[in-house]
């Protein structure tokens, strides 16, 4: 098959949940003989990469203050006239489509005879749209009401667009490699709390993290929090990265300030390396579609602590790989409550780390979104897609 | 000009393929001018050799590497940067701590950013002991923020007409630089000045340090047009620029320090310690 993948966030520029399951997938299908291109865009000029016999096309990005300022939307409109030249060029058999995407993707379907299946990474309050009458409104998700075939992340993901947009709606988790995410390290000797997500997203809870901290600190002084996420997504966030100090600064007790490590983004070659040390990985967020984190942690046999909703509460099913923490709103972030039962969430969880054993329990749960098994599963997608066309 | 647009090519060429995040990009983007003249001023002085950077970005290592420098870094604390740099570091601490340590090896070219006015060693000392690292013949490159910038002059202005007037900044212009706090701001010649009898000036200019704007700063019309005609009054006039500039070679015949330029303590500042992305003046 040759596939086309478009979105506007690729590595190394955007390495959130979205990105690594596009990469993960696409040299999967690329090891399997496919012909994989993913049109993305770069902050810095074009170019054409390849990652591995992946080829990344990297078209520029329409940045300007005065478009941040007035129109974001902008920019993801700017990139999808790109891809499009790019596909209408070079005519994939299939393109796998991913939210804000390719808006017009029914029409190119018509014209390019390219047939798509369209991948919904949202949920809860970032899940915009549902039947309407307004032709502005239909216009701006008749990708996903013209999809090919659609599908979300977990099954209630997939319920939520079936309730949201009346059309049927399929799962497709996002995958984890078990040979990349492998426990590549002893479990260190003071308990890490591993927080990889965004600081600067107000829905990834960091702040909550920060809050249950003081708890966690005065309870297990020993412990270290290893802020080990990236810095915001460019244009989206306008808060500077230099304020994940200021955060640290204001919500953090002094003497807990001390048990905290800023470790930044990193790599990937770091990233099994960091969760393998760590004694529990922390995604207490919101509006959260599925939580690779979450997988890749488990992967790396580390057990996990999570929100009960949506995507992250359909992974942490088992309260021998890890516990929820019944969070649903933004206002949980600011509830002492919650902090409460974070930190002891927290701490139970680095009990369940030190379990013989803890390892490959984590391990075996996280096999089910094993990159051979979901890949394989998205293959099999794509043919049924070309086969229906 | 060919060599400077080569450089500023190269420059661009690394950034565009250094696997940082969008963020980091357009922060390094954002104060690539320093990093151009730097390496413009580097590029000068000798076209091979050691080159030892102290407090660096994550850019400008990479740029030099990419030139054929042999290079040599003194990482300070509390900037995360990519293992290919870490692994040329030979020095990790504070400032003042890496400053402080006996010589090891001497290099061509040292290059301090932002650290002379905030090391706790007056300028004098800090040269005295960079001159210990620095072969005979080879270069220190500066650059340091001045009192004479157009932000800190337009602020002074307008502190005379009305009281809530933000105070100056203390840290580099982005969170890309190591957070090095100025205890004090230096003129060129200051610098010379402090210089005494171990180097010789061979440059000394105002520099800018930053583009305009970064580019994915949400700004409205009127801002944006404020940025830009403080950016277009620093090209005009250099004495408004960010910082000064200043390459010295390191020669035992100079000239002996005077008395009073060793005596000579640098003003010390009264500034504010936030960050400066929501600055327009």
């Amino acid at each position: 098959m040759r596939i086309a993948i478009p979105y506007p966030g690729y590595w190394p520029y955007v390495r959130r949940g979205i990105e690594r399951c596009i990469h993960d997938t696409a040299g999967f299908l690329a090891r399997r003989g496919h012909d994989v291109h993913v049109i993305t865009s770069t902050p810095g000029r074009p170019r054409v990469a390849y990652d591995g016999s992946v080829k990344v096309t990297y078209v520029r990005q329409f940045s300007h203050p005065l478009v941040y300022g007035y129109r974001p939307r902008l920019r993801h409109l700017a990139f999808a006239v790109e891809a499009s030249r790019i596909l209408a060029a070079e005519r994939a058999e299939v393109a796998h489509l991913w939210n804000y995407s390719m808006p017009w993707a029914p029409l190119l379907r018509r014209w390019l005879d390219l047939p798509y299946l369209f991948q919904v990474g949202l949920r809860g309050s970032r899940l915009r749209g549902g039947p309407s009458r307004n032709p502005l409104a239909r216009l701006a998700t008749m990708d996903i009401r013209g999809a090919d075939a659609l599908v979300a992340l977990t099954p209630g993901g997939a319920a939520e667009v079936e309730a949201k947009f009346g059309v049927r709606c399929d799962v497709l988790p996002p995958p984890v490699d078990m040979t990349t995410f492998r426990p590549v390290r002893p479990r260190s000797d003071r308990p890490e709390v591993l927080f990889t997500s965004d600081l600067s997203d107000p829905l990834k809870g960091g702040r909550l993290v920060l809050r249950a901290w003081n708890s966690v600190h005065r309870r297990c002084p020993q412990a270290v929090l290893v802020l080990a996420g990236p810095y915001g997504l460019a244009g989206y966030s306008q808060e500077s990265f230099g304020n994940v100090g200021r955060s640290v600064q204001d919500i953090v007790e002094p003497a807990a300030r001390e048990g905290i490590e800023v470790r930044g983004p990193g790599s990937l070659e770091e990233l099994p390396g960091w969760y393998s040390r760590a004694s529990v990985t922390v995604l207490p967020s919101v509006g959260e579609a599925f939580g690779m984190v979450l997988t890749e942690s488990l992967a790396c046999g580390t057990p996990v602590v999570a929100s009960s909703g949506e995507g992250p509460g359909e992974i942490v099913t088992n309260p021998e790989i890890g516990l929820t923490v019944d969070i649903s709103t933004p206002a949980d972030f600011e509830s002492d409550e919650r902090a409460g039962q974070l930190s002891d969430a927290i701490l139970a969880a680095i009990e369940l780390a030190r379990l013989p054993g803890q390892v490959q329990r984590c391990r075996d749960w996280a096999s089910q979104w094993s990159l051979e098994r979901i890949g394989l599963a998205e293959e099999r997608m794509l043919e049924q897609v070309i086969a229906r066309r | 000009m060919a060599a400077r647009s080569r450089v500023e090519d190269l420059a661009q060429g690394v950034l565009d393929v250094l696997p940082v995040t969008d963020t980091i990009y357009h922060h390094l983007a954002f104060t690539r001018p320093l990093v151009d003249s730097i390496l413009r001023a580097v590029r000068v002085a000798t076209p091979a050799g050691r080159v030892l950077v102290i407090a660096p970005n994550e850019l400008l290592p990479a740029v030099l590497v990419e030139l054929g420098y042999q290079v040599d870094l003194w990482v300070v604390d509390g900037l995360p940067l990519s293992k290919e740099n870490l692994q040329l570091a030979s020095r990790r601490g504070q400032l003042d701590e890496v400053l402080l340590e006996p010589p090891t090896q001497l290099v061509d070219v040292v290059i301090l950013a932002y650290g002379a006015e905030a090391a706790i060693l007056e300028p004098a000392e800090l040269l005295h002991r960079l001159r210990r690292h620095v072969r005979e013949g080879g270069y220190v490159v500066l650059a340091c923020r001045h009192p004479g910038d157009i932000r800190r002059r337009l602020r002074a202005v307008l502190r005379k007409l009305r009281a809530n007037v933000r105070q100056d900044y203390a840290y580099p212009p982005s969170p890309t630089w190591p957070a090095l706090q100025s205890r004090r701001l230096l003129t060129g010649r200051d610098l010379v000045r402090a210089v005494g009898g171990h180097f010789r000036v061979t440059g000394s200019r105002y520099v800018i340090d930053r583009r305009a704007h970064l580019t994915t700063e949400a700004l409205g019309l009127g801002p944006w047009l404020l940025k830009q005609c403080l950016h277009l009054a620093k090209l005009a006039v250099p004495p408004l620029r960010d910082c000064v500039l200043v390459t010295m070679v390191a020669d035992a015949r100079a000239r002996p320090p005077s008395s009073r330029s060793l005596a000579g303590q640098s003003e010390t500042l009264d500034v504010s310690a936030e960050p400066l992305l929501d600055e327009v003046v």
